[in-house]
């Protein structure tokens, strides 16, 4: 999230599309509500009418897959109307910029696409600004020139016009007209829109670009970095912001520094390829250009004293990616189906349910030669062996399952999708012989540890690596945290002050590249300094702005800053866009009457107009254009991979980037077999692939059954009646369900052409005391572009009722 | 003190069903076996109240001129004042009893015999009767936790604030208002159930659309002609427990203080007591720290 | 940090009364005359947040002798001021159910049963396993003669239900073994 949670009472329209927040974030409605209360317009986007829809002013149905169609719609209205927020995006946007004169797009692809490798060539394809000769991006600031973004973008979108978004998403053009009327009313300054999103956004083939045109849409609006603005992930899981900002990703390291690949062949080759240089000079504060002091304060972190200038802080002991191999999640799981994975450990997840194309899945964990599962229930991924219809003398796999503590059973912090860092108390011991995850590392590192120190094959990541958390039995979870934060290795001087040795760092405006300190977490410096552990804070007053900051409340990286980007809430003067709900704004009489921010953390804290709003950014602009993604640089409406229709706006049919595997198990439907659009989804009472929920009878009597939700007219025409026990396949397998019939779901019907759309939601399996049929048995091995994230969202299936 | 209701306002409940499962916490009942779920219209479980289900979300799918209407109900005693389940109890003192400050009304566990005459009696359908224990079991109104300072567990756990618990004329008021409100936004068949039923209940929703979308009754008597023959069968149930125990029953007949009633009395006079020792306890306590 | 049982009786009054209760001008403190007995009355109280979604609600764990007795929101907390959705709700069944992991299970090659084993044993043997999975397929070197460092043969998954600083800890010794294959439920 761009912002928080409690800010979205701020908000004066609130779109909610790609989730049903009331379902899966339901404590989101407590200020949702509020919002509303206020006067707030609350419009939900959906396939289907959800518990969300039944509180939302706007209901407007999209069939899934289709929101570029959609926010493209949007965007037009906006820039064809000007109701952009102008001097928002001539200052804080490249809006203004110069494209180089070699990009250009052309009926679904753009400039540099090489078909044989599926793959674009974004430096042939003309994806950058034009450059001056000072080496800036050109700007044109009457944003008037033909190749100046925001012009590119008015012809990018063109197309998309309220009919042709009818026509390809089935969305009614009145309804478009109404949500369009209401959310890009919120151009003006005065004026907040939020964006509430989720996995219905971003598991697609394109869903990194479902989430850029949020973005743009709310960048064109002014409404980001503002309160009651942003675009907000959802998160669905209790940590899965922390665990990613701590790298549980092939692709990054702690605080989203790069992994290093196999080019990147010394740490000063790493850090020349990785640390932006900064445009514009002085005005932009690009603040990646602090890389190398992230970098080597994570290496000390994990290697100590070990880590020195002389060894290049140990960089070579860091494993480097092969950048042919693809090691996301389908990635992982093709290769261990190829035989190539021997061993897995997994931690509290769950893919004998959660995987894509979990037949396939659950057959590739029977490849492995030993599998160690950690969770606090028997979930289905360790009873694979026993699955139905699997003899278990045939699986060779060694399990281990190891008990775990659950979250009131030890200490630690977790952070929300709000990035509130929070702490949790041990209330009381784990069941039996149940230990904390942190337990189990140490113990597992410590046999290793001790094995490598005989020798063998290059044990110098192992026995170097720095690992001191006390002398209990159980790691001293606030030495870890402390590592996180980072503390002095020696003492350094800066900024006139000097750090002693052991100091924790003030924040990572502290961290060095000389290897004076350590940082476990760049991100997280600041959490636990000398005034101690920030996430415990527990003082609910509000800042002076009042928009319920509460910056005392636990803390929120970066630098408890609690909303993000909030250098574009203000004008170029530090004077708020609304001085209501301001966020920071520039008062001339602080520090002595040197001036100084106050509300919120800035974005920064030098004075207005010295630096450029989006400091993450070389050119301390926030992109329209988006040159970095694998796809193109502007969001394009392409069709699911298995889709009932032809691409109405392009011959280009689906994402031209994506990866097609060519493996086993691997079969893809077509709409003549299977007609029917199929997504998957999340209900309250269930949680992720159900081994938190499936196992307790509270949540479990709400919801016993997997089901199927489809429309009476699909009903009728099938025959199912609400009840029936109903058969859904797809070219991956099939499953049965019970059947909801239900006027929540519409049959579309696109350029005259009828298109049925069922759901179904993917909790249950054959573990537990709920179970049931895996709606990912029907699910596709096929992911988005850039991040490989599965289309788990639209798919084609058939149904029938089962005899 | 002035007396309490429960309130609900379905234009902001969610249907997430916390009350439902805090309703259970915080009062050990265990989960149901279920199948599928109980009624069209929605995602229902269990089908009905319980002996261990004291509160349930109802959904009812609406559609008006296409456009379709997601509506939800949360069911629970209404904790009537011309309550018909106080009225039948044939308990001396009344196990069917009402609390003297907040209004709403509750089984005494001890008192209970366990003889369904409430469940036959009540035109919601709310007690039911636990037939291991002999007790008649529903929704107590979270007395225990309101006597100490806090809200009911529904109402403490509702993320909208859909439900309320407080003083009963500020939220009768409360109600009115807000049906003003959304007739206003767009809802013109908004309306209040529950002042208008059976001298006004302790619990009252404020609906979006028409009574009938919910299957609640517009109209409940008040009916003697039903309630005697209850009552009847109940008392003489409860004579049969009471000779069971060894008690005479001309005691009950004549409607005086029989050996069980004085008995009994002097377990309450204890109850209080220990009850009164524990208050002053708190008092010191929150003085203390004060 | 414990909560006294008035921060949280007081809480529970002042912030749940505070939206709903004391703008309707009601008081619900302790009702002397009719004060019933709390179950939560004297138990130890401990704060922590919602292990299911991302919201980032905050709890009060009662316990009495060492074990769960009630868990409800925490009326303090800002973002969800006392209340939960019915998962976080069961957050009670989580610690107290009988369908826990309480032992350490091994399932042999072709096994078709669990047995019970020791930690001792279960630990060792993951770390022969692992190191000799790992020793058998390291490549220090790619075929271009670059240093990698690394085993494909090995993967790592999960961690979003994991503490920052068990996320941390795991990560750092995944990495240290040399593997590249770490992923979590964020990219499905």
């Amino acid at each position: 999230m761009t912002n928080h949670w409690t800010d979205i009472a701020n908000s004066d329209c609130i779109m909610i599309i790609g989730s049903n927040a009331a379902e899966n974030h339901p404590l989101s409605f407590k200020w949702v509500m509020k919002a509303v209360e206020k006067g707030a317009k609350l419009i939900n986007i959906d396939p289907r009418f959800t518990r969300t829809s039944s509180k939302a002013d706007i209901y407007a149905p999209l069939r899934s897959g289709t929101d570029i169609a959609f926010i493209g719609g949007l965007i037009r209205h906006v820039v064809e109307n000007e109701l952009y927020h102008k001097d928002y995006i001539l200052n804080y946007t490249d809006a203004a910029f110069i494209v180089d004169e070699k990009f250009d797009f052309s009926d679904g692809l753009f400039s540099g696409y090489d078909a044989s490798k599926r793959k674009y060539d974004s430096a042939a394809g003309g994806w950058r600004y034009a450059f001056d000769t000072d080496g800036n991006p050109k700007r044109d600031p009457t944003m008037q020139d033909p190749r100046c973004v925001l012009q590119l973008l008015r012809k990018h979108y063109a197309s998309y016009t309220p009919e042709k978004m009818s026509e390809v998403t089935g969305m009614p053009v009145e309804k478009f007209h109404e949500v369009a009327n209401a959310f890009c009313a919120t151009g003006t300054p005065e004026k907040s829109a939020t964006i509430m999103y989720a996995m219905g956004t971003t598991q697609h083939t394109y869903g990194t670009q479902n989430v850029r045109s949020y973005a743009m849409l709310q960048l064109l609006l002014g409404n980001i970095g503002i309160a009651g603005g942003g675009i907000n992930a959802l998160r669905g899981e209790s940590n899965v912001q922390g665990s990613t900002d701590y790298a549980l990703l092939y692709h990054i390291l702690p605080g989203y520094l790069k992994t290093p690949r196999a080019s990147n062949t010394s740490l000063k080759a790493y850090l020349k390829k990785w640390t932006p240089k900064s445009l514009y000079g002085d005005k932009s504060a690009n603040w990646w250009q602090h890389t190398p002091k992230y970098m080597v304060s994570l290496l000390k972190a994990y290697w100590g004293d070990r880590a020195t200038k002389d060894n290049g802080f140990a960089y070579d002991y860091l494993p480097k990616l092969d950048e042919g191999t693809i090691y996301t999640h389908i990635g992982m799981f093709e290769a261990m189906d190829e035989d190539r994975i021997k061993g897995l450990f997994c931690f509290g997840q769950n893919p004998a349910v959660a995987g894509p194309n979990a037949r396939k899945e659950r057959r590739a964990l029977g490849k492995l030669d030993w599998l160690v599962a950690v969770d606090l229930w028997q979930t289905d991924t360790m009873d694979f062996w026993k699955r139905p219809g699997v003899d278990p003398k045939t699986i060779d796999t060694e399990v281990f399952v190891l008990p775990a503590a659950s979250s009131i059973e030890k200490e630690g912090s977790i952070s929300n999708s709000g990035r509130w860092m929070q702490w949790r108390y041990k209330a009381v011991d784990p069941p039996g012989v149940a230990k904390s995850d942190l337990w189990i590392v140490d113990k597992l590192f410590l046999a290793l540890r001790e094995r490598y120190e005989q020798g063998d094959t290059f044990p110098e990541p192992i026995v170097n690596l720095h690992w001191n958390y006390g002398h209990e039995d159980e790691p001293d979870v606030h030495m870890v945290a402390k590592e996180c934060n980072g503390y002095a290795m020696r003492d350094y001087e800066m900024k006139g002050k000097t750090i002693k040795k052991g100091e924790q760092i003030p924040s990572f405006a502290w961290l060095t590249d000389d290897g004076s300190t350590c940082s476990g977490n760049w991100l997280y410096c600041n959490s636990y300094t000398e005034a101690g552990n920030m996430a415990a804070r527990r003082d609910d007053t509000d800042a002076a702005n009042g928009i319920g900051l509460y910056p005392k409340w636990a803390w929120c990286w970066p630098v408890n800053r609690r909303i993000i980007y909030n250098r574009a809430s203000v004008d170029t003067q530090g004077k708020p866009w609304n001085d209501k709900k301001w966020v920071i704004r520039w008062n001339e009489s602080l520090k002595n009457g040197k001036g100084g921010w106050e509300g919120d953390v800035p974005d920064g804290g030098w004075a207005p107009d010295t630096k450029y709003a989006f400091i993450m950014k070389p050119t301390g602009h926030a992109q329209l254009f988006g040159y970095g993604r694998v796809d193109g640089p502007f969001p394009t409406h392409y069709e699911p991979v298995e889709s009932p229709v032809k691409n109405a706006m392009y011959s280009q049919q689906n994402n031209p980037a994506i990866k097609l595997w060519a493996s086993e198990m691997n079969e893809l439907g077509t709409a003549d077999k299977y007609p029917i659009v199929c997504t998957t989804y999340r209900v309250v009472e269930h949680w992720q692939a159900g081994q938190m929920t499936r196992n307790l009878t509270w949540v479990s009597e709400l919801m016993p059954d997997m089901f199927i939700e489809m429309s009476r007219e699909l009903g009728r025409e099938k025959g199912i009646a609400n009840g029936d026990r109903v058969k859904i396949s797809t070219a991956r397998g099939s499953i049965v369900a019970f059947a909801v019939v239900t006027p929540r779901f519409k049959p579309f019907k696109l350029n005259g052409k009828l298109v049925h759309q069922i759901g179904v939601p993917w909790h249950w399996g054959y573990s537990g005391i709920a179970v049931g049929d895996s709606a990912n048995v029907l699910t596709p091995h096929v992911g988005d572009a850039n991040t490989m994230i599965p289309e788990y969202k639209a798919f084609l299936c058939d149904v029938e009722k089962e005899v | 003190m002035a007396e309490h209701t429960f309130y609900y306002d379905g234009s902001l409940c969610i249907a997430c069903r916390s009350c439902q499962v805090a309703c259970k916490q915080w009062n050990y009942l265990p989960g149901e076996k279920t199948e599928f779920f109980a009624k069209e219209g929605g995602y229902q479980n269990p089908s009905d109240l319980s002996p261990i289900t004291w509160t349930l979300m109802k959904f009812h799918e609406q559609e008006t001129q296409g456009e379709v209407e997601w509506l939800f109900r949360r069911h629970h005693c209404f904790h009537c004042t011309q309550a018909a389940c106080i009225e039948v109890c044939p308990v001396e003192p009344k196990a069917m009893i009402r609390h003297p400050e907040f209004g709403t009304v509750h089984v005494d566990q001890n008192l209970c015999i366990g003889c369904g005459a409430c469940v036959e009696a009540c035109p919601y359908g709310v007690p039911h009767v636990n037939y291991e224990l002999e007790k008649s079991r529903k929704c107590t109104g979270c007395y225990d936790r309101v006597a100490n300072g806090m809200l009911p567990a529904c109402a403490k756990t509702c993320p909208t604030k859909a439900i309320r618990y407080g003083d009963k004329g500020e939220l009768y008021a409360l109600a009115k208002q807000r049906v003003k409100e959304l007739r206003q936004a767009g809802w013109p068949d908004a309306n209040v159930y529950g002042p208008d039923q059976l001298d006004g209940l302790h619990s009252i929703y404020v609906l979006p659309v028409k009574l009938e979308t919910y299957e609640l009754p517009a109209k409940v008597e008040w009916e003697y002609g039903r309630l005697e023959p209850i009552k009847r069968k109940a008392q003489e149930k409860y004579a049969a427990v009471l000779r069971e125990r060894g008690v005479g029953l001309a005691s009950v007949a004549g409607g005086g203080i029989s050996g069980a009633l004085v008995a009994s009395g002097v377990v309450a006079a204890g109850l209080k007591k220990l009850a009164d020792r524990k208050a002053a306890r708190a008092r010191e306590e929150a003085e203390e720290q004060s | 940090m414990k909560l006294s049982r008035r921060g949280f009786l007081v809480a529970a009054g002042a912030t749940a009364g505070g939206g709903v209760l004391s703008k309707l001008g009601l008081d619900l403190g302790p009702s002397i005359a009719h004060a019933e007995a709390l179950k939560t009355r004297y138990a130890r109280e401990s704060t922590t947040i919602c292990p299911y979604c991302g919201v980032g609600c905050g709890l009060i764990v009662s316990t009495m002798n060492r074990n769960v007795i009630n868990v409800e929101g925490d009326p303090s907390h800002p973002i969800n001021k006392g209340a939960l959705c019915c998962k976080g709700q069961s957050l009670y069944q989580v610690a107290t159910s009988p369908r826990r992991l309480t032992k350490v299970m091994y399932r042999a090659p072709r096994s078709t049963a669990w047995e019970e084993v020791s930690w001792e044993w279960a630990i060792n043997r993951i770390a022969d396993r692992a190191k000799a999975t790992r020793d058998a397929t390291f490549t220090k070197k790619d075929d271009q003669g670059r240093v990698v460092n690394r085993t494909h043969a090995i993967g790592a998954l999960g961690g979003a239900a994991l503490d920052n600083e068990e996320c941390y800890l795991y990560g750092k010794l995944m990495r240290a073994l040399g593997l590249v294959y770490v992923e979590h439920q964020a990219r499905i």
